[in-house]
């Protein structure tokens, strides 16, 4: 007779019966026996890791949900196959970074169909912020457009997921030598194109205004006020 | 790489990591993957024979239906004086005269009861909740699902909500309600209305009851755009001010002259009494006009943008206390927001110190108070005490990621070992697997 699921080994029962697995061993052999609340507690575990690459990668975007869905399938129909249960967390990484790569190729093959411009394709509209912050943010993702894939993936990993420089190699699957050559070219494009953009240039040029601020930037500001 | 970069770089990260999770996409995914998974058996099943698949087919929609339906009713915790504590359905929840009190429901909304604010829940079901307002005010931000159904009930009023932020403070005595609304839009009905009265964003409503009853007539019920409140108020002010408006400028003593536009009044239940009502919207007041000509013009500046023109703009015609005094929770922590981005900390702090004492549960003012002091002040110390005080008394906020990591970030930068501990285990209990969960375990484990 089949054990009771919170008796079965790996599995503990916390507040109001719900099974959780301690550590990722655990988990990996309950997906190996095609537990389906492991598969919950799976996305629940690693779900704001994915969602902070794909969001990344693809900035606001209406289709983050798509891409976070299909790196999770990715996983449920792989997961057999990952024999090392302490490089799921890198595998995650690693299969929410080339499907988001494969999201990001897609449109850019039918943009090119279309013969469209990035700024001619219609925007999807998506909450989000508003004012300065949403113009940069915009910017920011126009820029990243025209870097070549493998070094956007590494400049969003790196720069707006914020993951160590050897999480990125690991998720990208290429050397550290290979990560820092893609982000030194990657950030001298950017903030060569980010010139073209007024909302860019001025936060690199003066600061930010949404962050650091400089002495020069607050008096130009107070002196604007004054003049006004 | 410069700190500019940086500074640009942590600012886009944060604007797409907040609107992953204001978008709150794990339920989303966990559905959609369920289905999935449904779809998979019952493609399993079509090896069978046809009527065992039609048999299954039918077994798995019907579990789908269940899993998608199944009821799971909401819960709440009050934060307060006795923090973080499950609250019960018709219990008793009072604010202290010191002290807000926070109800966070397991759906991710928030009802604040300012100081001294008396109320109780008075039902929990799985699409939402309502909320009896006995004595005092509420602040409520309910987050939008399908199939939403929360309501907040004033004696005879009730407001019905979906996904919105607004206030409410209903005075028992005089049965008079006032509903102002931040965000999204609700319906009122209450004594004597024939009809529901809808309001949005930026208008406010104000009914009595008790004034209809004694009259025998039906309820006068005016809904009012932000302009006109703004206005009223400076004309008759209710709440103390702390300076005195300026002199008019002549641009302003010649629009005195001009009647103020007749769409000020956007609507009203019937008409009895309407010239009485638009002559006083209509009262050539200096402060009043003045306010609501510069509220007018910042605003449109900064919905295109033009932070420094905004602010300008915001501080040409009005008194900057007095408009942080008399404007709503939303545009005082934006004439925040717009102050510290023109790099004028001094006035930000104005705007968000008085949000934070007039509307508690305003959270981007705390927000705020951190950033100003971090990014302008490099008052570390300050910064992490508002980013610390953000992720207590709002766990759920829409900011609470950025302020978790800042506040780690300020204890790090003041020096502050025990201090930046404490925020780095805070930091793994709301994000183990956050960008700074590595270093917050090495902090912990020092």
């Amino acid at each position: 007779m089949a054990l009771p699921r919170e008796m079965r080994p790996g599995a503990h029962t916390l507040n109001g019966g719900a099974v959780v697995y301690n550590d990722d061993t655990e988990l990996v052999a309950a997906l190996h026996r095609g537990d389906r609340i492991a598969r919950t507690v799976l996305v629940q575990r690693y779900e704001p890791l994915v969602e902070r690459l794909v969001a990344g990668a693809l900035g606001i975007d209406s289709e983050i949900s798509d891409v976070i869905q299909d790196v999770f399938v990715g996983v449920f129909e792989g997961i057999r196959g990952l024999k090392d249960a302490s490089a799921l967390r890198s595998w995650i990484a690693t299969l929410a970074v080339f499907t988001a790569r494969g999201r990001i190729r897609r449109r850019r093959r039918w943009r090119w169909i279309r013969f469209l411009a990035p700024e001619d394709v219609p925007e999807v509209p998506v909450s989000g912020p508003q004012g300065e912050t949403h113009e940069a943010v915009r910017a920011t993702y126009r820029v990243l457009d025209m870097l070549p894939d493998d070094e956007r993936m590494a400049f969003s990993l790196r720069f707006i997921s914020e993951m160590q420089l050897t999480e990125v190699a690991e998720a990208c699957r290429v050397s550290l030598a290979t990560v820092k050559r893609r982000l030194a070219r990657a950030e001298k494009r950017f903030v060569e194109a980010a010139k073209e953009h007024p909302s860019l240039r001025e936060r690199l040029t003066h600061g930010g205004r949404w962050g650091v601020q400089e002495e020069q930037e607050e008096n130009e500001a107070e002196n604007e006020v004054g003049e006004s | 790489m410069n700190n500019n970069f940086e500074s640009l770089m942590r600012d886009v990260a944060r604007a797409v990591q907040g609107d992953a999770r204001r978008r709150q996409l794990l339920p989303e995914i966990q559905t959609r993957l369920a289905a999935l998974d449904e779809q998979s058996r019952q493609s399993q099943r079509a090896h069978g024979t046809w009527r065992l698949s039609l048999l299954g087919a039918a077994a798995c929609a019907a579990g789908i239906a269940f899993f998608v339906s199944r009821p799971t009713p909401l819960s709440y915790a009050v934060d307060g004086a006795g923090a973080g504590r499950a609250g019960a359905v018709g219990e008793r929840l009072v604010a202290s005269s010191s002290a807000p009190l926070s109800l966070r429901f397991s759906d991710g909304s928030q009802v604040t009861l300012p100081a001294q604010a008396e109320a109780h829940v008075d039902a929990l079901d799985a699409q939402g909740a309502t909320v009896a307002l006995e004595e005092g005010a509420v602040d409520v931000a309910v987050v939008h699902r399908a199939h939403t159904r929360w309501s907040i009930r004033a004696g005879r009023y009730v407001i019905r909500v979906t996904g919105t932020k607004f206030s409410a403070a209903w005075d028992r005595r005089t049965d008079a309600l006032t509903v102002t609304m931040r965000e999204g839009s609700v319906e009122v009905t209450g004594p004597g209305m024939k009809a529901p009265a809808r309001v949005v964003g930026g208008q406010r409503l104000r009914t009595n009851g008790a004034t209809a009853d004694h009259a025998g007539d039906p309820p006068e019920v005016i809904v009012e755009d932000a302009t006109t409140v703004a206005a009223r108020e400076v004309a008759a002010p209710q709440l103390p001010v702390e300076a005195e408006p300026a002199a008019p400028s002549e641009e302003v003593a010649a629009a005195l002259e001009a009647p103020a536009p007749a769409d000020k009044v956007v609507s009203r239940t019937r008409d009895r009494g309407s010239d009485r009502r638009a002559s006083r919207v209509r009262r050539p007041v200096a402060a009043q006009t003045r306010l609501a000509m510069a509220d007018a013009e910042w605003r449109g500046l900064e919905s295109r943008g033009r932070l420094k023109e905004a602010l300008a703009a915001a501080l040409r015609d009005a008194d900057w206390n007095q408009s942080c005094q008399q404007l709503g929770s939303e545009d005082v922590v934006k004439l925040g927001d717009i102050a510290r981005v023109a790099g004028r900390p001094d006035l930000a702090e104005v705007a968000y110190r008085r949000a934070v004492q007039r509307f508690p549960g305003a959270d981007r003012a705390y927000y705020g108070i951190g950033k100003v002091a971090f990014d302008q002040r490099k008052d570390y110390a300050g910064a992490g005490n508002a980013f610390e005080t953000y992720v207590q008394r709002f766990p759920r906020g829409p900011l609470v990621h950025q302020a978790v990591g800042l506040w780690l970030e300020s204890r790090e930068k003041a020096g502050d070992n025990a201090g930046a501990r404490h925020a780095a285990a805070a930091y793994l209990r709301f994000f183990p697997d956050g960008p700074k969960a590595t270093e917050a375990r090495g902090i912990v484990s020092h």
